[in-house]
């Protein structure tokens, strides 16, 4: 099978990819505006929330590739599942690193239990279990069934979770950037193109680790 | 077949007795390392004695789970209901119903010596943390049946089972704390109908997801 | 019947059931055969859904088993290599349970009389992990007789009986003949297997190599075979 960087779309894409997150990181270091208060601290928010949505996205993939998995049973379901499990994941474990870098300046403190860091922090625990699941489910004909099982039911209690823990600590209100199209355009606007640049990173990681997917699953090694 | 399914899990657990004595078991052996380990006034009891009760009934569930899916594997007899002509979400129905039952029970042993150890005084209205009990446990255990399915066949089960459980029961974990609180802290009940709302809904959707989707997990 | 067609099944990468087909009419009394590790058992088990194959579909009175309703797959019974029964639970408990989700209620004295005539009817109130293997087998006999079935899977029916527990199984398997019943064996002994079956399958590495009416057969190509 062809090297990955062999297809011409591929190494467009990636080139793309690189160049624009380049600039992107470039762009949150130059061109925004400091927010009174937070300084440089606050950069870290042009990373960490794109990285949260993606990461979430990411999770829904899992989801829905689990569903459709389960009703006609192709591989590529279940590649595309675990592909955007482990992305998902490594979002999520940067979002869990990000979130006390930015909360460590401004509220003095690594941690903080609130609301959506904590649902984060749950997400992530679902998933090892996910990892461990595959990894420790039995054969693999059937951890990707049970996997596929597991990403559906994990997906689904996601808004359950938020709600809960949204409502179970009054005192522990949202970070500090909470509305986000509220704030005036000099940060809306390179925030909402710092999202797009780390969706379409997510889109090429994912296109790339299904494509080894494929090429190592022993199965594909037959023909 | 529902019923045919839940009495053979009760007439099975009346024999063996293993899995309500292992959770209460844990459940008494639990409240003692709480008191030891806090040893702390009766005031902070009080302000701790509803997550500590949801922490212990959390374990004890979890444990009692394994036992229940273990029974199935002994002697391959989960073949039996999973070849006969029976609905795989009536099995899941009936796995989640019969563990409820046998959580309830356990709870009726670890209740009173965890009231008398933590020295508490319960509100007169035992009606209402009845209920909330019942549905504390049935959202324990819709998902704990659901995953148990996924852990039962797999290695190291009794690990995998409790990684699993934790983080998805966490809305049921923190409304049951919630709404126990409430009840115990003599707050009128429109304060917290909130939570009781929020683990019916758990119990719901999770009852209706497990109902559509065991038949997946039932096949080896 | 049983229209078996294209079955995949592999573990850990590794196909042990490659592209399987045939078909079961009524009547037809069939001995699996093969090596060990050849697969019969987990064939028996995806005929009986309790194991999902990859691919491949199995129609059982023009539903397919995996996609149907439960009720559609009434009539099928599958007596596996385990006992497939509870051990805390003593042999009626077992039959009633058993009983019920197949469908049937059969009377306490049909009961009492089928394990007498298995030669079951010590211990019958004891839990079942105090039996024997030889035990354990009769009473898949005695399971056997009391369900409602129109096809039988069995998986080694003389596995662990003595001398008279076999003459008792071979009454039991004559009546079943008798009355034309469907069945398929999973069994070892392959004169047996000629003499009492009508059709038999060699399953080798994955894929059928013999199916064919028993009479057309000489237990020297069988040997052969499984060697």
């Amino acid at each position: 099978m062809q090297r990955f960087f062999s297809y011409k779309i591929n190494f467009l894409f990636g080139a793309v990819v690189i160049v624009a997150m380049a600039w992107n990181i470039y762009n949150i270091f130059t061109n925004t505006p400091m927010v009174p208060d937070q300084h440089w601290a606050q950069k870290i928010f042009y990373m960490h929330v794109p990285l949260a949505w993606t990461g979430f996205l990411s999770y829904f993939i899992v989801m829905l590739a689990g569903i459709l998995y389960l009703i006609n049973k192709k591989q590529k379901w279940d590649r595309l599942g675990l592909a955007a499990a482990e992305i998902g994941t490594l979002f999520i474990i940067l979002v869990l690193i990000t979130g006390p870098i930015w909360a460590k300046p401004i509220w003095g403190t690594w941690w903080t239990w609130e609301p959506r860091l904590t649902t984060t922090l749950i997400l992530f625990l679902i998933y090892v279990g996910y990892f461990m699941l595959r990894s420790f489910g039995g054969h693999p004909e059937r951890t990707s069934r049970y996997a596929a099982v597991l990403g559906i039911i994990a997906f689904i209690d996601v808004p359950i979770i938020f709600y809960s823990v949204r409502f179970w600590e009054e005192q522990f209100q949202s970070h500090p950037q909470v509305e986000i199209m509220q704030q005036n355009s000099d940060i809306v606007v390179p925030f909402l193109i710092s999202l797009t640049i780390f969706t379409i990173l997510f889109l090429f990681m994912l296109r790339l680790r299904m494509h080894v997917l494929k090429i190592i699953n022993p199965r594909n090694k037959l023909k | 077949m529902f019923w045919s399914l839940v009495r053979k899990d009760l007439h099975l657990e009346s024999r063996t007795k293993e899995i309500t004595i292992s959770m209460l078991a844990f459940g008494l052996t639990t409240i003692l390392i709480y008191a030891l380990a806090f040893s702390a006034s009766p005031a902070m009891y009080r302000s701790f004695a509803p997550g500590l009760f949801w922490v212990i009934i959390l374990f004890a569930s979890a444990l009692g789970l394994h036992r229940m899916f273990v029974l199935e594997k002994e002697f391959d007899a989960f073949s039996l209901s999973i070849s006969a002509p029976v609905d795989r979400g009536i099995i899941f129905l009936a796995k989640w119903i019969s563990g409820t039952i046998l959580l309830i029970i356990s709870e009726t042993v670890i209740i009173p010596p965890f009231v008398i150890f933590m020295g508490l005084s319960l509100p007169n209205n035992w009606l209402i943390m009845i209920m909330i009990i019942i549905i504390g446990d049935l959202g324990i255990m819709v998902i704990g049946s659901l995953v148990s399915g996924l852990a039962m066949r797999a290695k190291m089960s009794e690990i995998l089972l409790p990684i699993l459980l934790f983080p998805l029961v966490s809305p049921v974990l923190i409304g049951a704390v919630k709404a126990t609180n409430g009840w115990f802290q003599g707050i009128p009940f429109m304060n917290w109908q909130f939570w009781v709302l929020l683990m019916i809904t758990f119990v719901l959707v999770f009852a209706l997801l497990g109902y559509t989707i065991f038949d997946h997990i039932t096949e080896e | 019947m049983l229209a078996v067609a294209n079955i995949n099944k592999s573990f850990y990468h590794n196909p042990v059931l490659n592209n399987l087909s045939f078909r079961v009419n009524d009547g037809d009394v069939i001995a699996l055969t093969g090596k060990n590790g050849a697969g019969k058992s987990t064939l028996l088990r995806i005929l009986a859904r309790i194991s999902q194959p990859d691919g491949g579909t199995v129609i059982y009175n023009d539903v397919d088993i995996f996609k149907g309703k439960a009720s559609a797959r009434r009539g099928i019974l599958y007596l596996g290599h385990e006992p497939g029964l509870y051990p805390s639970l003593s042999a009626i408990e077992n039959i009633e349970f058993a009983s019920r989700i197949h469908g049937a209620f059969p009377v306490a004295e049909d009961i009492d009389t089928t394990l007498k005539n298995i030669g079951l009817s010590e211990h019958i109130n004891d839990p079942i992990k105090i039996y024997s293997k030889g035990m354990l087998q009769r009473l898949k006999y005695a399971l056997a007789n009391l369900l409602p079935w129109s096809i039988l899977f069995f998986d080694e029916p003389f596995s662990g009986l003595d001398i008279e527990g076999k003459n008792l199984a071979l009454d039991c398997l004559n009546t079943w003949k008798m009355k034309d019943r469907t069945i398929i064996f999973v069994t070892h002994d392959v004169e047996w297997g000629l003499s009492y079956c009508n059709r038999l399958l060699l399953l080798e590495a994955g894929s059928l190599k013999i199916d064919k009416s028993a009479d057309s057969i000489d237990v020297k190509t069988i040997m052969n075979g499984l060697q």
